[in-house]
């Protein structure tokens, strides 16, 4: 088993913190579309799927969710609290890394191992909190067994990882290229022929799940630098490209524009004829 | 005093102003074939006044594309050693014009052909514009050689269909 260069690519979405069910998440089908746009008369076969964990999180603060609704004393502050902590709580779970956080990370494997048993070249795109769930979900995997051979792109049931608006530069969520797998075999480095792995992490300014600035002041990729400098995540065989992407929405605004961005699905469809098909 | 903090980033927001303007660059390019092909070579420049740090400015979504070819350049780098450039890695692309200019663990793979950085290319310029490179193990890009774009500003984004 392997992946098969002749198959359609497949992108994976997976979402960040939301509110509300599994059933309101449609950003699979906003990129299927906006990608079929841009890759108009050109020969460049793909699907789209989506990873969903908003129903697992839900089950987990379910209960401290209606108590604290229940201790608001009326149904409007009742419905804000059960928002917030729907939320709030999305982080808490990711931050934790209790039962809830290793159930998410092990599903997004399994779907990820879906799509190696059906042999289809695999594309990651994550947004927000859900970078998180993929970062360390893809590191797991170079580590397991039989993955991510040296320059068998065959054996990587991962190809390639597209995060957007991603607060893995934050101090708070404490990864860096230390917690990265490193892709080459021991003793050696990377020359001209490595098959480098390639994470593009887009990002706009003002996006203040990225900088952690409240006030959206204007970020630079100094941070995200200092946590995965180029040297270190280089010869451990990763191409990692951070990109400024305006989106021309400020402020939390700019951190749900990702999924309509022209250049945000140029970094996706790049990604798709780089590494996809033929 | 955190109340008084919460109003003065409420105050900021509110105050704060933020402009963003899409260069396009556009020129021709004709294949072995005589079709003719545009070439796109785009970014965006975000402005901002924000109160008592001053004005500034963001530069981002940068893409240099043809029309009807699948791949895309999109990683920059832009100083006055090489003006504004799009580096790749030598694992996937390889210079076939010129002398292989290194930046850090990429080689620049197209840019500016007299070291123009970003900040001083205006509307109206006639901007030469070099591709250096070729694909070593992936979909071809824009040939090598020196294109001639015409630079307009644009508050939309410029798009680039395939007319096949």
């Amino acid at each position: 088993m392997g992946v098969n260069f002749n198959n359609k690519s497949k992108v994976l979405i997976i979402h960040g913190v939301q509110t509300g069910d599994d059933q309101d998440l449609r950003q699979h089908e906003v990129i299927r579309k906006n990608l079929e746009k841009h890759l108009a008369g050109m020969d460049v076969p793909f699907e789209t799927d989506i990873f969903k964990y908003e129903d697992i999180n839900d089950e987990a603060s379910y209960l401290i969710k209606k108590v604290l609704a229940a201790m608001t004393g009326n149904k409007i502050s009742g419905w804000i609290v059960e928002q917030a902590v729907d939320l709030v709580g999305d982080v808490g779970i990711a931050l934790l890394k209790g039962d809830t956080y290793r159930l998410i990370v092990d599903s997004f494997k399994s779907k990820i191992m879906e799509s190696y048993e059906k042999e289809e070249p695999l594309f990651i795109v994550a947004h927000s909190l859900g970078t998180i769930y993929a970062f360390d979900a893809l590191n797991e995997l170079v580590n397991e067994d039989g993955f991510f051979q040296y320059n068998q792109a065959e054996t990587r049931p991962v190809q390639g990882l597209v995060t957007l608006g991603s607060p893995i530069a934050l101090d708070l969520f404490d990864r860096d290229w230390k917690k990265m797998s490193s892709l080459m075999p021991e003793g050696q480095a990377v020359d001209m022929d490595t098959a480098l792995f390639p994470w593009i992490n887009d990002w706009d300014p003002t996006d203040p799940v990225v900088s952690g600035s409240v006030a959206g002041l204007p970020w630079d990729e100094g941070k995200f630098r200092a946590r995965f400098p180029d040297d270190q995540t280089y010869s451990m065989g990763w191409d990692v490209m951070p990109r400024s992407i305006i989106t021309e929405s400020g402020h939390l605004g700019a951190h749900t524009a990702y999924w309509n961005d022209a250049d945000v699905c140029m970094s996706i469809r790049q990604m798709i004829v780089r590494y996809g098909k033929g | 005093m955190l109340f008084k903090m919460q109003i003065t980033v409420v105050v900021v927001l509110l105050i704060s102003g933020c402009s963003s303007v899409s260069y396009q660059a556009r020129g021709v390019y004709n294949t072995e074939e005589n079709k003719e092909r545009e070439l796109l070579l785009q970014w965006k420049a975000q402005k901002y006044y924000i109160p008592f740090l001053g004005n500034d400015i963001d530069y981002g979504s940068y893409s240099f594309q043809e029309e009807c070819r699948p791949n895309v350049l999109q990683d920059t780098v832009d100083g006055d050693q090489y003006g504004f450039a799009f580096k790749e890695r030598g694992q996937n692309f390889t210079v076939i014009s010129g002398t292989p200019i290194q930046v850090g663990n990429h080689i620049i793979c197209a840019k500016t052909k007299d070291d123009m950085t970003l900040s001083e290319i205006k509307s109206g310029d006639e901007l030469l514009f070099e591709v250096l490179c070729k694909a070593r193990r992936m979909a071809p890009i824009t040939p090598a050689g020196i294109y001639t774009l015409k630079v307009t500003e644009s508050e939309e984004a410029g798009k680039l269909e395939c007319r096949d």
